[in-house]
């Protein structure tokens, strides 16, 4: 079924949406979530948890593309869940690939705080400048916690090649964010 | 930019790019698995690298012939001819751009592989056409079946530059693949090099790329990073001066090796128990640790993941212990360096290392293979101990690694003064004066238990026995609530420490909940106090903690962190502080069904009179079920006091709790030592269970109704505490 039509369904409050919702994109939706929470039963109640997002936030929201839309959903839930989760004990994945991104760029003398739309502006600009391949890779590992060997699967690149993108994509987002100003 | 930010900024990326990704992806499968990692990880590693780039680098060829060498016409014997047969074939299938080149013999794997360490002079490259600075050079030689070399791999790094060079002879090659038309180059009366630009971004220094050369059957392929162009070209020509083969490369570096192994002995000991025997004492547990996940002692060579590390110290602060482990596929190293004249020895106890070094007037290695692929070898070196457990590893290899610490030479003091190159002043950056003057409100009401000297805090302290003071604040049941513990010096100085688990222990607030610094596998947040001292606030276990250190400078203060964070952690774990409640969330309808009645299992019941495990509860009824040759196996109690009741079922058998198995589930928590797994009803609140095996692997099922979680908690310590069995139940009848 084309997304217009799920979505219509969720307009017109159908609990066929739901259903056809899971049947269509569960499997991408269970996927991003378990990368991170690495917890069946964890993954599976951040599922339903996306799909109760999804339905109350469809309508008013209409998404372009509910690929996307339940992945960002499905994602936030997930690390949301983690973070309560694994306070401690945490996603070896998750906790590394957000901590060598956060080595890189968070600084404590940093004093500014910014606003949801000026970093949401920040980081999608930055992404423009990147290369398609570049910014899969730089997405797959820090947007949805995959893990070097999993970049090599989807990539089909080496690992050494894959850490050096990753290195000098991180790199470039530092030098980014200093030049307009976000980073002290 | 804060942490925080960075994940929100994260979290707003535009749905197309997630569509992107999200189209990159395979999302067919659920999962997709992580690719098996070959066995011989320094040159087939190297060579699925090479496959890898190979296949995919959009770089550009070019190539140069840079030799006056010639090559002569390859032989169907060196594989050459076959490549070039090969190469066509495939050169048609993809219409001459994309070249598959897989020659046979890659299935001939080496028979064993040795390693070699050391300058750069040790292989017979004396030197090197491009500077590279602080660097040595790891070679590992493998071997056919009858013992000749016939791969060889070299990795040459400092911190900026790599390069990782394989060489096969015998015609056999790695897997290539390779882009471009290598037929012309095949027919070429001269070697030839080609070089693969894989370098994505042009940046000052990063550049990449990758070598491939072939002559006389001899195959190398080199992968550069930090170099240039000309440099990887020098590079490759430099290690293919006077037609370098493994044989040849084994010969300089084992003639080599020989002189080095005149430097030490190594002892097999193949007693039958198969563990080396340290002296008792030089198990002494350190008064304290520093927890690392860095890599304490760089060896091995492998890029490892796990990686875990601490260093203990005495009862005066002074670094005497180091303990490191690395893990990665399968592979693990542990090694272990004191610094107390504690020599090691075999399980006869007539190996010591010193006496067989002072008796050669060598160091000694004493060695012992401790299962498949793993191995314990030990020396001591001036008075320092070092113990190394390799598991996954080759004898040679760790033989090598175990040479390795030995050159390095160091103890576990200066293991710990190089990595504690710390600046302190990092953990105190916020820049706003905290207020001293509020003083912190303990919530308890269960009265307060002074510390005295003999308290195990007392350890902790960098002052005098009599500066210190401590006390806990205890709950209603007598459990911990809260600590605080002062110290003072003679000079004025000192530390106030408070910690708990209620969340409400600060004078300066609630923890923040951004911002710090990572330490010791925690966040802290240090600031400075209006008057000039410090503060710490961090989170260990379920403890909420603040130091508040007057007159201590920055790296005491963050000392002292160390010191209690550790302490915390070996004491405590997570056992303390648990919320009582959190134990107790697995629905219990999940596991009523794989419940097994096993109280007709035994043949006989004997009715028991009160054990006294629970005073003030009213025992209802309790007996002992034996099995027909009048072995205890079970004990049921049941006590109500008409309100509330409480099931008690007790197994000798210890694999479970008497209804249900509890080494399958999951989720449970540690209490004093001992996992427990607790259920609620979530129909039912009043309904709880709790399961656990003790340490005399007795299994424990309490079934409480209107019980509160705590006090069920409260009653398993008693139960735990008494020691009571079946067996023991029937005997006190």
């Amino acid at each position: 079924m084309k997304d217009a039509d799920i979505i219509s369904l969720y307009f017109a409050r159908s609990e066929e949406a739901i259903s056809i919702t899971r049947e269509q994109y569960g499997r991408l939706i269970r996927r991003i979530i378990s990368g991170i929470l690495k917890n069946q039963e964890d993954t599976e109640e951040c599922e339903n948890d996306t799909y109760m997002n999804a339905w109350n936030a469809i309508p008013p929201n209409r998404p372009k593309s509910m690929k996307a839309y339940l992945a960002v959903i499905a994602r936030n839930l997930a690390f949301k869940r983690y973070e309560y989760l694994h306070a401690e004990k945490r996603n070896p994945e998750a906790a590394v690939s957000f901590d060598e991104l956060a080595e890189c760029l968070c600084s404590e003398q940093a004093s500014n705080s910014y606003a949801g739309e000026e970093l949401r502006e920040a980081i999608n600009a930055f992404l423009g400048t990147l290369s398609t391949e570049h910014r899969r890779i730089f997405l797959l590992r820090y947007w949805q916690a995959c893990s070097i060997e999993e970049i090599m699967q989807i990539s089909g690149f080496s690992k050494s090649k894959t850490e050096s993108i990753l290195f000098r994509t991180r790199n470039k987002l530092r030098k980014f964010l200093e030049e307009r100003g976000y980073m002290a | 930019m804060k942490r925080e930010e960075l994940k929100n900024m994260l979290s707003q990326v535009d749905e197309q790019y997630i569509a992107e990704i999200l189209d990159a992806e395979d999302m067919t499968s659920e999962a997709a698995p992580v690719p098996a990692r070959p066995k011989r990880f320094a040159v087939w590693t190297a060579a699925a690298a090479v496959l890898c780039i190979c296949t995919v680098g959009g770089g550009c060829l070019w190539w140069t012939q840079v030799h006056r060498q010639e090559l002569p016409q390859q032989s169907a014997e060196s594989g050459g001819e076959a490549t070039a047969m090969q190469a066509d074939t495939i050169r048609e299938e993809r219409n001459g751009y994309v070249l598959r080149w897989e020659l046979e013999g890659r299935n001939s794997t080496p028979d064993y592989q040795r390693n070699f360490n050391g300058p750069i002079e040790q292989f017979g490259i004396c030197e090197l056409p491009v500077t590279v600075e602080n660097t040595e050079l790891s070679l590992s030689l493998y071997h056919d079946e009858n013992g000749d070399p016939v791969e060889a791999s070299a990795v040459l790094r400092n911190q900026e530059q790599q390069m990782v060079f394989n060489l096969s002879s015998k015609g056999k090659l790695y897997p290539l693949y390779c882009e471009g038309d290598l037929t012309e180059d095949a027919a070429c009366d001269q070697p030839v090099i080609h070089i693969y630009d894989n370098t994505t971004q042009r940046d000052e220094t990063e550049y990449e790329y990758e070598l491939y050369y072939l002559h006389e059957g001899t195959a190398m392929t080199m992968r550069t990073y930090g170099f240039s162009a000309e440099e990887a070209e020098a590079l490759a020509a430099a290690f293919l001066q006077d037609g370098t083969t493994p044989a040849k490369l084994s010969e300089t570096a084992t003639n080599r090796n020989e002189e080095d192994r005149t430097e030490y002995i190594l002892v097999w000991d193949e007693g039958e128990q198969l563990y080396l025997n340290i002296d008792p004492e030089y198990l002494t547990y350190p008064a304290s640790y520093e927890r690392y996940t860095t890599k304490l002692i760089p060896v091995g060579g492998d890029d490892f993941t796990d990686i875990y590390g601490s260093v203990g110290f005495d009862e005066n602060g002074i670094p005497y212990e180091v303990l490191a482990e690395y893990k990665k596929d399968g592979k693990r190293l542990t090694i272990k360096v004191n610094d107390r004249e504690h020599p090691m020895k075999s399980p006869s106890g007539s190996l010591y290392c010193k006496e067989l070094a002072e008796e050669h007037g060598k160091p000694t290695i004493v060695a012992m293979k401790t299962g498949t692929n793993s191995y314990q070898l030990c020396f001591t070196q001036d008075n320092t101990s070092v113990l190394l457990s390799a598991d996954g590893y080759t004898a040679e290899e760790a033989e090598a690694i175990t040479v390795e610490l030995m050159q390095q030479h160091r103890t576990a003091a200066q293991i710990y003064d190089d990595e504690k190159m710390i600046d302190y002043s990092q953990y105190f950056t916020l820049e706003q004066p905290v207020p001293v003057s509020a003083d912190f409100t303990l919530e308890t009401n269960g009265g307060v238990h002074e510390l005295d000297e003999t308290s195990p805090f007392f350890d902790l302290s960098p002052f005098g026995p009599t500066d210190f003071a401590g006390r806990f604040y205890l709950r209603e049941n007598g459990s911990t609530a809260n600590i605080r513990l002062e110290y003072r010096s003679d000079d004025g100085r000192s530390v106030t420490v408070t910690a708990g688990g209620t969340g409400k222990m600060y004078a300066h607030g609630q923890l923040a909940e951004d911002g710090g610094t990572e330490r010791n596998s925690g966040r802290i947040y240090g600031s400075r106090t209006e008057d000039g001292g410090t503060a710490l606030s961090f989170r260990v276990c379920d403890w909420d903690c603040e130091i508040i250190g007057d007159g201590m400078t920055e790296e005491e203060m963050i000392l002292f962190y160390d010191r209690l964070s550790a302490y915390l952690w070996e004491n405590f774990g997570d056992t303390v502080f648990l919320h009582a409640e959190d134990c107790f969330s697995r629905d219990v309808s999940e596991i009523t069904t794989q419940r097994i009645d096993l109280v007709w299992n035994g043949l006989h019941q004997y009715p028991i009179t009160d054990p006294g495990i629970f005073t003030g509860l009213g025992l209802q009824s309790a007996e002992v079920h034996c099995t027909g040759d009048g072995t205890p196996q079970h004990a049921l109690l049941y006590y109500s006091t008409g309100q509330t009741s409480i099931d008690i079922f007790m197994s000798s058998y210890g694999e479970m709790g008497p209804v249900f198995p509890i080494s399958g589930a999951s989720d449970g928590f540690r209490r004093n030592g001992i996992m427990m797994y607790g259920f609620s009803d979530a129909q039912n609140p009043d309904h709880r269970e709790l399961c656990f095996v003790t340490a005399n692997n007795i299994g424990v099922h309490l079934i409480c109704y209107g019980v509160d979680a705590e006090e069920i908690l409260a009653l398993a310590d008693r139960l735990i505490e008494s020691g009571n069995s079946p067996a023991q139940l029937l005997d006190g009848n």
